[in-house]
């Protein structure tokens, strides 16, 4: 059985370059490139593991009795004679008007789970229902869009399925406001062009009977909470007039899909996510790049591997994918393996680059040329991980862990969809998370680890969709004193103290009597962005032209685009030579820069608030061989991790030079620019002072080797929180003002956080567990980049005491929830 | 232990303590204008002290004299001393129903005579129906007798589009035996805001025909947008839509500085505004009179009927078919 995606785009669906006798020498090739692998001293020494994942077949349910025999033709026609049992169960859930969220992997034939009830709708409805898609990505909807009108031009209905994004002329839009059944668009459409202009879409909203939702999993952070509430603007408008549209929703296998899917929309969602869908044999391998430098802990870099790789895995008769993480690595690598071609028994033109930045017709090309199989090889970036069609590859090399289980899936079901033989190699890189991997590969291949950070409550989040939503219609007081009578912000706990504040002090909104009106010469939707909670980002401007090349969230722009500092877009370098601070601008001018500049921070943290506390006592502690004895009471604390509210000042104290390639250290300068100032939410880790001299954390290196400790948790946190390390921000006081003891603060980088921290809260045993093995099994003497750091910044005894102090943490009994009363802090 | 929302948010959002009660104060202006400001202040803006607790009947009072100030309020700016002799005379106010009070509208009623510009308003409907046909594009126009029509111009809360703009001041003017009406429905209560929506539907459905300028761009999508979401239905898609703007710029670009309305009016139709507030200010002038400060309102009104005016004045000039560029 084919993959759906794919079958809905191609309009024949007969094309003859597809399946047939390529692919069937295709199959040969990939076992004999594993068995290659796997043996030739040349490479096998190199794999850390090989995970096989047998066949499987099918299970399969009949199409439900309730839809319209017509489309159900229509597919038997298409060769599908039964569905997959997650599919039937997800059209059941979908017909009976439940909100329903299908979580399961790539190519599982996700797409027909809500086409099946969106088109049976508009069979129901005779046509006046009406359905709004979100996609991730323009290309996305472009896709769908395609495949949904082949299936409608089949039907032979005359309903229609139009893409909305930025590229719609304005000449098609009335068209397609008024008469298109199904809309596809995506989360920064319906915010800033669809929900403001409501009215012109009346006949959109009059019956929106579902909302289709791909790739949830994108949705977290400041841009899942910032959609959470358009997706609260939508239910308003839609209720408005006179719809109650449904949530039907698909991701890549989730952790927790539910919770997530609750906090996404406010509902109780139905979850189902068994695969019923048939696999060919998988096979998984880990490759580690070799030690360069045991000492120094360093390893040839995955990029070269990969280079080198190529010469096993590529080859004229069979589909081969490489996903760099960066654009540039995107090209070098493309470059090169042109280079090769012959050595690979290709032709150059079959070696293709595909990144975001490509024009979209040359993206079409190279999708329709992996579709056809006349490209053999593809280097991309993300752009190819979520549900483009390209067809089904044969092998996937991953350079570096993409840094989520999620991505790492979502690339690795780009091969063997045909239930043939494939083969997903993962090169790992020097970091800690990478590495930990490599001797993990079991939490790689379990079921998901990663939870979502997503806080729709955010307040500096709400009260800027407060705005767009008060914009879009008046908001109206409840019968309770500070409460709301609305559909969406009714139960939003702040919804109406907001309203008061803007009423009150922005002049924004005007309350008459029990309702609230937008009362402004301005369109705030203009001015609010979805990845960004705050307005006030930095514009990065061409010094001459004055046109913008870039932009950079408020927080990061003392690190990145102070005067001197290389700013990097697109492959090119700029440096930076005025930063007006503020006016939010920085003037740049395009140089060609042999190095790149890397700006250190000091970071103070304050304790607004203590939310939760878990503490262990010492009774509790492992028994370890104190290096100084300490006679302490055994009932008081051994260590806490916290959960609160923090005032974090950053200061930019200097930048320094460093070489491409070499890293080499060719400079440094200061930074004088203003303290940046957060309020957010933070994860702490306490260690009492007994704990703490008895760890031989003291000393004039204890303040290094605890930043360690706290580095090591910082960037092992991806693998039990979807998120950038630069979402999250450190900062470790070996004796805090506040606690008056050694303390690890890691925070959401954004005012007033989301989430994130708690998350950490939640998993700092398994986050513990995993520092501790990645610097127990590090190769290194004395700490390196893979681990703790390099001796150079955590001190001769770093490693070690970090050692010590992570065994220490993730050993013995979990810390029990304890009352925050019991500890008011000191000074 | 728990901080009060408002401190919270002015922390996260950044923003200092807002000042207080920095803006209370009335502009200085002519002292009848003063009085009334303050008394309508009291009434318009009823989140003062008291504003919750009023009961219906006490709320039914006191929208009853809001009226009553209002007129006594726009009276008095149009007849305040120091104005300029062409002002126009405005007419009183009067409730529109069914509206709880915050839908208003006032008819000012001009002679057929009356000189606007170089020539009588009823100058406006004398021109060649075939030329008009013509120069708007539109056949219909070679049969419809603008007499009955209605010369539409409205004042919102931005230029910036979106659903979440108001029309606080609708103006349609008809020519009425041997009168020109100007009528003005004003919101001076945005919860209103059906009441004065369905008024100017129904106007604008019992006419032949549109005539605007720019309309067809911007006052009609205002107005459609409004309706939609209060479940009326727009008359625009059945009454005719003579737009002056493009048949004039068709006819005049170049000629002049640009082809707005004022720069048109006043080169091809001689008119001459005195003190007009600039239409950009309309916004604020609203937000203030709905914030207690009613000063430039009266303003708005006058800018409001000057355009209406405008509109038949510059008909005629509208119906000329541009020949090849001298």
């Amino acid at each position: 059985m084919e993959n759906e995606a794919e079958r809905l785009a191609s309009r024949s669906g007969t094309d003859p370059r597809r399946g047939g006798a390529r692919r069937s020498r295709s199959a040969g090739g990939v076992v004999q490139i594993v068995s290659r692998l796997r043996e030739d001293p040349r490479w096998a020494p190199r794999f850390e593991h090989w995970h096989e994942v047998p066949p499987r077949a099918a299970d399969t349910a009949a199409y439900p009795a309730r839809l319209d025999r017509r489309l159900v033709e229509l597919y038997e026609r298409r060769g599908l004679r039964e569905l997959y049992r997650h599919q039937a169960e997800f059209v059941e859930l979908a017909l009976d008007r439940r909100d329903a969220l299908v979580a399961t992997p790539t190519a599982s034939g996700k797409t027909l789970c809500y086409v099946l009830p969106v088109l049976n709708a508009l069979f129901e409805s005779q046509g006046s229902a009406r359905t709004l898609f979100l996609f991730p990505t323009k290309a996305l909807s472009q896709d769908q869009s395609s495949a949904l009108t082949s299936v409608v031009e089949e039907l032979g209905q005359d309903w229609h399925a139009f893409t909305y994004d930025g590229d719609t002329p304005p000449s098609v839009r009335r068209t397609l406001r008024d008469r298109g059944h199904l809309v596809l668009t995506n989360p920064y459409m319906l915010h800033a062009g669809i929900l403001p202009n409501h009215a012109k879409w009346s006949e959109l909203f009059r019956d929106l009977r579902y909302v289709v939702i791909d790739e949830v999993h994108t949705l977290s952070g400041v841009f899942g909470s910032s959609v959470a509430n358009v997706l609260r603007r939508l239910v308003r408008i839609a209720r408005h007039y006179g719809s109650d549209p449904k949530f039907l929703m698909c991701s890549a296998t989730l952790r927790e899909p539910r919770e997530h899917a609750r906090r996404l929309t406010g509902r109780d969602v139905a979850v189902v996510d068994q695969d019923g869908s048939p696999s060919g044999a998988r096979t998984f391998g880990v490759y580690n790049p070799p030690m360069l430098n045991p000492v120094a802990g360093l390893r040839a870099s995955a990029l070269e591997e990969a280079r080198e790789l190529a010469q096993a895995v590529c080859g004229p008769a069979h589909q081969t994918i490489f996903f760099c993480k960066r654009r540039t690595a995107v090209e070098v690598l493309t470059r090169y393996l042109k280079e090769v071609a012959p050595n690979l028994g290709l032709q150059p033109e079959e070696i293709r680059g595909y990144r975001g930045g490509y024009l979209p017709d040359l993206r079409r090309d190279i999708e329709q040329g992996l579709r056809a199989g006349q490209v053999k090889v593809v280097v991309s970036t993300n752009a190819l991980e979520l549900g483009i069609d390209i067809g089904a590859l044969d092998v996937a090399v991953l350079v570096g862990y993409p840094g989520s289980q999620a991505s790492f899936w979502q690339r690795a079901g780009r091969v063997g969809r045909r239930g043939k033989p494939s083969l997903v190699v993962q090169i790992a890189q020097s970091d800690p998370v990478d590495q930990y991997l490599a001797r993990h590969p079991g939490a790689l291949f379990a079921t998901p680890r990663e939870r979502l950070g997503l806080d729709p409550d955010n307040l500096v989040i709400l009260s800027e969709q407060v705005k767009c939503a008060a914009f879009e219609l008046p908001f109206r007081a409840g019968a309770e004193p500070g409460s709301l009578d609305d559909v969406s912000y009714g139960g939003v706990r702040d919804a109406a103290g907001i309203l008061d504040y803007l009423s009150e002090e922005s002049r924004f909104v005007l309350k008459r009597g029990d309702t609230w009106h937008w009362m402004a010469d301005a369109y705030p939707a203009q001015d609010v962005t979805l990845d960004g909670g705050e307005p006030d980002n930095v514009l990065v401007l061409d010094a001459d032209t004055k046109k913008a090349i870039g932009e950079i969230d408020r927080a990061a722009s003392i690190t990145s685009v102070h005067e001197g500092a290389i700013y990097q877009v697109q492959g090119e370098t700029w440096k930076i030579e005025r930063f007006d601070y503020e006016n939010r601008r920085a003037y740049a001018r395009r140089v060609d820069s042999d190095y790149f500049t890397e700006a250190e921070l000091d970071v103070a943290v304050r304790v607004l608030r203590l939310e939760e506390r878990r503490m262990r006592t010492r009774a509790d502690a492992p028994v370890e061989r104190p290096l100084i004895p300490v006679d302490h009471d055994m009932d008081g604390e051994d260590h806490s991790v916290w959960r609160g509210e923090v005032h974090v000042t950053a200061v930019a104290t200097q930048y320094k030079k460093i070489r491409f390639y070499t890293r080499e250290n060719v400079g440094a300068e200061d930074i004088h620019l203003p303290p940046e100032e957060l309020d957010t939410e933070a994860f702490v880790l306490t260690l009492s002072d007994a704990a703490a001299c008895e760890l031989g954390l003291a000393g004039g290196d204890r303040g290094s080797a605890w930043r360690g400790v706290g580095s090591l948790l910082r960037r092992v946190a991806p693998l039990w929180l979807r998120c950038q390390p630069s979402d999250l921000g450190l900062s470790t006081q070996v004796r805090s003002p506040h606690f008056q003891r050694p303390a690890i603060f890691v925070y959401d980088a954004v005012q007033g956080g989301v989430g994130l921290s708690t998350i950490l809260f939640q998993s700092y045993r398994d986050m513990a567990r995993a520092a501790l093995e990645v610097v127990a099994r590090c190769a290194c003497t004395s700490g390196c980049p893979g681990c703790v750091g390099p001796p150079a910044e955590v001190g001769p005894l770093g490693k070690e005491v970090a050692l010590r102090v992570l065994a220490h943490l993730a050993g013995g009994p979990d810390p029990v929830v304890v009352a925050i009363e019991a500890e008011e802090p000191v000074g | 232990m728990s901080e009060p929302l408002r401190d919270r948010l002015r922390r996260l959002l950044r923003e200092a303590p807002a000042p207080v009660a920095a803006e209370a104060k009335t502009p200085a202006s002519a002292s009848a204008d003063s009085d009334v400001s303050t008394a309508l202040g009291d009434l318009v803006h009823p989140h003062g002290a008291d504003s919750h607790a009023l009961g219906a009947d006490e709320l039914h009072q006191r929208l009853a004299r809001r009226g009553a100030l209002l007129a006594a309020h726009l009276d008095a700016g149009a007849l305040a001393a120091d104005e300029p002799a062409r002002t126009l005379a405005l007419g009183p106010p009067e409730r529109l129903e069914p509206s709880r009070g915050g839908a208003v509208a006032r008819t000012s009623s001009f002679a057929r005579e009356h000189e606007h510009g170089a020539a009588a308003l009823a100058a406006g409907l004398t021109f060649d129906r075939a030329l008009m046909a013509a120069s708007s594009r539109d056949e219909r126009f070679a049969q419809i007798d603008l007499e009955r029509a209605v010369f539409l111009d409205t004042e919102t809360s931005g230029l910036a589009g979106g659903t979440g703009t108001y029309v606080f001041l609708v103006g349609l003017g008809t020519f009425d035996d041997g009168r020109f009406d100007v009528w003005q429905g004003f919101l001076s209560d945005p919860r209103d805001e059906r009441a004065l929506l369905a008024e100017t539907a129904e106007r604008i459905a019992a006419a032949p025909a549109i005539v605007s300028f720019f309309g067809k761009s911007f006052d009609r999508h205002r107005l459609e947008d409004k309706m939609r979401v209060h479940g009326l239905v727009p008359p625009f898609a059945h009454v005719p839509h003579l737009d002056l703007y493009w048949p004039l710029r068709r006819a005049h670009q170049g000629r002049f500085e640009n082809c707005r309305l004022k720069t048109l009016e006043r080169e091809l139709a001689g008119v001459a505004r005195a003190d007009d507030l600039p239409g950009s200010f309309a916004p604020a002038a609203w937000f203030d009179f709905l914030a207690g400060r009613p000063h430039r309102l009266e303003g708005v009104f006058r800018h409001n009927l000057e355009d209406v005016l405008s509109l038949v004045a510059l008909l005629p000039h509208a119906a000329v078919v541009p020949g090849p560029r001298a």
